[in-house]
C-alpha cells in the first residue's frame, strides 16, 4: 500500500477534517471517541455528498439523522428560531458541511495527493442508506458523536486513477 | 463613505454565512449585495461601482474564477475593485490561477471572523 493509501484509509484524517469544520463554522461539540450510537427509528437520513477526480477519483459523503441535519442547520446559520428555517436550508447546509469537510481534507493531503477537483454538492434524503461499491473501489468510514446526542457518519470512496480525466 | 460589499456564492446557506461572518469580524459596508452565480455576480459588476466582492469558486455555471477573469478583460472600469475568493480550494497552484484570473486575495474555508479581519482590512 502505497503512503497516499495508507492516508486515505485513515479514518483519523476524516475525524479531523470534520472536527475542523464544526469547531470553526458550526459549534457544536464533535467527540470522535464518545458514544456513537443514535436510534433513528423511522426517521429519515439526509445525506450530503461530495465527488472528486485526480490521482484517485471517488466521493465523500456525510450522512447523520433528520434531527441532527436540522440542528447542524440551526447552528450553521445561526437561526434562533425554527421558524426562520426555509426548507432548501437543510440539504443546502449538509451539502455545505461535506464540501468543507472535503475542502479541508484535500487541504491536509495536498502534500501527497496533488490537484484534486471536487464537484459542487448533492444531497440525498432517504433511510438505511449506504454505498454500493463499484469494481475496484474502496470504503473508508467513520462516525463521531455531536453534541453527545447525534451521529454523523462520514463515507469515503475512492479509486486510483493515476491522474487521468 | 463605507465600502459596497457583494457575496456571490451559489449557496443562499453559505451568503449567509458569509454575511454574519463578515458582521462578526466588526468590518461594516454601507451596502450588502447578493449574486447566485457568476453569471448574475458578473451583471451586478457590469451595472455597479462595488468596491468589495467575495467570491465564491465552485458554482455550477461561470465558475468563481472564470467570472473574475471575464471582469478583469471585459471590465476594466472596474479596475479598482478588489475581489476575494472565498473557497475550500488552498492549494498554492489555486492560489496562482486566482491571482493570475486577476484575484486580489483569498480566504479559505471553513473560515473565523477574525481571518475576515485579517484579511479584508489592509484592502478597504
Ligand atoms: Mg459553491
Amino acid at each position: 500500500m502505497s503512503e497516499v493509501e495508507k492516508d486515505l484509509c485513515n479514518p483519523s484524517a476524516l475525524r479531523e477534517a470534520i472536527t475542523e469544520v464544526f469547531n470553526t463554522m458550526v459549534f457544536m461539540e464533535i467527540n470522535s471517541s464518545g458514544p456513537i450510537e443514535e436510534d433513528l427509528g423511522d426517521q429519515p437520513c439526509i445525506l450530503g455528498s461530495v465527488s472528486f477526480r485526480g490521482l484517485f477519483d471517488g466521493s465523500l459523503s456525510i450522512s447523520c439523522s433528520a434531527a441532527c441535519a436540522k440542528e447542524i442547520t440551526m447552528n450553521l446559520l445561526a437561526f434562533e428560531d425554527e421558524d426562520e428555517m426555509e426548507p432548501s436550508d437543510i440539504p443546502d447546509a449538509i451539502g455545505e458541511v461535506a464540501n468543507m469537510t472535503m475542502g479541508t481534507l484535500k487541504t491536509m493531503l495536498y502534500d501527497r495527493l496533488g490537484e484534486i477537483t471536487v464537484s459542487v454538492p448533492t444531497v440525498v434524503s432517504g433511510c438505511s442508506m449506504c454505498n454500493a461499491l463499484r469494481a475496484g473501489e474502496v470504503k473508508l468510514s467513520a462516525t463521531v458523536a455531536v453534541a453527545d446526542q447525534y451521529c454523523v457518519q462520514l463515507n469515503l470512496v475512492h479509486m486510483y486513477s493515476g491522474g487521468k480525466a | 463613505m463605507a465600502d459596497t460589499l457583494l457575496i456571490i456564492d451559489d449557496s443562499s446557506t453559505m451568503r449567509r454565512i458569509v454575511k454574519r461572518t463578515v458582521r462578526m469580524s466588526g468590518l461594516s459596508f454601507s451596502e450588502t449585495f447578493e449574486a447566485e452565480s457568476g453569471e448574475q455576480g458578473f451583471e451586478k459588476l457590469s451595472a455597479d461601482a462595488i468596491d468589495v466582492v467575495l467570491c465564491d469558486v465552485n458554482m455550477t455555471g461561470m465558475s468563481g474564477i472564470e467570472m473574475v477573469r471575464k471582469v478583469r478583460t471585459e471590465l476594466p472600469e472596474r479596475k479598482d475593485t478588489r475581489i476575494i475568493m472565498v473557497t475550500t480550494e488552498s492549494s498554492a497552484a489555486f492560489v496562482a490561477e486566482a491571482m493570475k484570473a486577476g484575484a486580489d486575495g483569498y480566504i479559505s474555508k471553513p473560515f473565523t471572523p477574525e481571518k475576515f479581519t485579517e484579511k479584508l482590512t489592509p484592502l478597504l
